[in-house]
C-alpha cells in the first residue's frame, strides 16, 4: 500500500478476507449481502490506501471501514426495503456426515435472536478464534464491553439452545 | 469469568462448532479483486497532513461568513448606515479660475465674521478729527475773508478724550 503497488490488494484480501466475511455474515446474516459489502469494502479500502499505510493499527482501520459499509449498507435497505427477499443460508455445516439443513437452519435461527454486537463478537471468538483483547482492539471498543457482550450472548445462546434440545 | 462460566461457554461453543460461517469463493475473490484494481487509479489523493489544515481553512471561511451575515443582519435590523466612516477617496485641487462665483457657504461665513467684528473707536475718532480739521481750515479762511461772529462757528462738539485711547 506504500508503495502504491496494486500487488497490495491480493495481499490484503488473504489476510482480512476470511475474518471480514465472517464478520460481514454475522452482522448481515446474509450471504450475499455479505459479499456485497465485502466487495464495497475493498474500494473502499484501495481508495483510502494512502491513508491506511499510515494508520496505527492496520486491523482496526479496515474493519472501521467494513463497520461503516454495514451501517450504510443497512440504512439503505431500512429506506429502501427489497420486495421478497430470501433469507438466504450464511451458515455451513463443520461436520463430516452430510448435509445437515436442520441443524444449520437451528444455528442461523439462534444466532439471529443474538443482538448485532453480540452476535459479532461471538462469531469472531467462536469461529475465527479471536481473544477478547484482539477483538477490543480490532473494533476499538474497551475489554470490559467485549468481555461482557460476549458473555451476554452465550448465555443467551445457552437458554435458546436448551429451549431447542440442544 | 469466572470457570464455571467458562465451562458453560466451552459446552455452547462446543455446539456452535457444529456448523461454520461460509467461505468467501474463488469466484468472489477474482470479482473483489477485479473490482479494486479497477478502482486503484481512483484512489483519494488526501495526504493525512493536509486534512486538519484544509478542515481548518474551511472553519475559517465558515466563521467569515458567519461573521458577515451576522453583521449583516445587524445593520439591516437596526436600521442604521453601516459602520464604516465614509472618508473621501480624493480631493480636487482648487483652482481660482474656475472659482469665479463664491459658494453660498464662503459667502455666509464672511458675513458672519465681518457682523463679529467689533467697531474700532480708533478708526472713527480718526474719521472725525479729520472733518473737524476741514471744517476747521474752512473756518480759518472764511475769518479771512471778514469777521464773523459766533453763529459761524463750528458746532462739533469736542471729542471725550476716552475715545481717543
Amino acid at each position: 500500500m506504500a508503495r502504491d503497488d496494486p500487488i497490495a490488494v491480493e495481499l490484503i484480501w488473504n489476510r482480512y478476507a476470511r475474518d471480514l466475511f465472517a464478520f460481514l455474515l454475522a452482522s448481515l446474516r446474509s450471504r450475499h449481502d455479505a459479499e456485497d459489502v465485502l466487495q464495497t469494502v475493498f474500494v473502499r479500502i484501495v481508495r483510502k490506501r494512502r491513508r491506511l499505510a499510515q494508520a496505527d493499527s492496520l486491523d482496526a482501520y479496515v474493519y472501521t471501514i467494513a463497520r461503516h459499509e454495514i451501517v450504510g449498507f443497512l440504512r439503505q435497505r431500512r429506506r429502501k426495503p427489497t420486495p421478497n427477499v430470501q433469507a438466504d443460508t450464511w451458515l455451513e455445516t463443520a461436520e463430516t456426515d452430510g448435509d445437515r439443513t436442520d441443524l444449520i437452519e437451528e444455528m442461523q435461527t439462534v444466532l439471529a435472536r443474538l443482538p448485532q454486537a453480540q452476535r459479532e463478537i461471538v462469531v469472531m471468538k467462536v469461529y475465527r478464534d479471536k481473544t477478547l483483547r484482539e477483538i477490543a482492539e480490532t473494533l476499538k471498543l474497551s475489554l470490559n464491553t467485549v468481555a461482557s457482550r460476549y458473555r451476554y450472548g452465550m448465555e443467551k445462546l445457552r437458554t435458546l439452545l436448551k429451549e431447542l434440545g440442544s | 469469568m469466572n470457570q464455571n462460566d467458562d465451562h458453560e461457554h466451552a459446552d455452547t461453543e462446543r455446539l456452535l462448532r457444529r456448523v461454520r460461517p461460509t467461505e468467501p469463493s474463488t469466484q468472489l475473490k477474482a470479482l473483489v479483486l477485479q473490482t479494486a484494481r479497477e478502482a486503484w487509479p481512483g484512489a483519494s489523493t488526501n495526504i493525512p497532513w493536509q486534512i486538519p489544515i484544509r478542515r481548518l481553512a474551511l472553519s475559517a471561511v465558515a466563521a467569515t461568513v458567519l461573521i458577515s451575515l451576522a453583521n449583516l443582519y445587524a445593520d439591516h435590523a437596526s436600521g442604521h448606515e453601516p459602520a464604516a466612516i465614509p472618508i473621501a477617496e480624493h480631493v480636487e485641487p482648487c483652482d481660482p479660475e474656475v472659482m469665479t462665483v463664491p459658494n453660498a457657504s464662503s459667502i455666509r461665513y464672511v458675513v458672519t465674521t465681518v457682523r463679529s467684528i467689533p467697531t474700532d473707536a480708533s478708526i472713527l475718532s480718526n474719521h472725525l478729527e479729520e472733518v473737524r480739521e476741514t471744517l476747521g481750515a474752512t473756518e480759518r479762511d472764511e475769518k479771512s475773508d471778514g469777521p464773523d461772529p459766533i453763529e459761524r462757528r463750528s458746532r462739533l462738539h469736542q471729542i471725550p478724550s476716552s475715545l481717543n485711547s
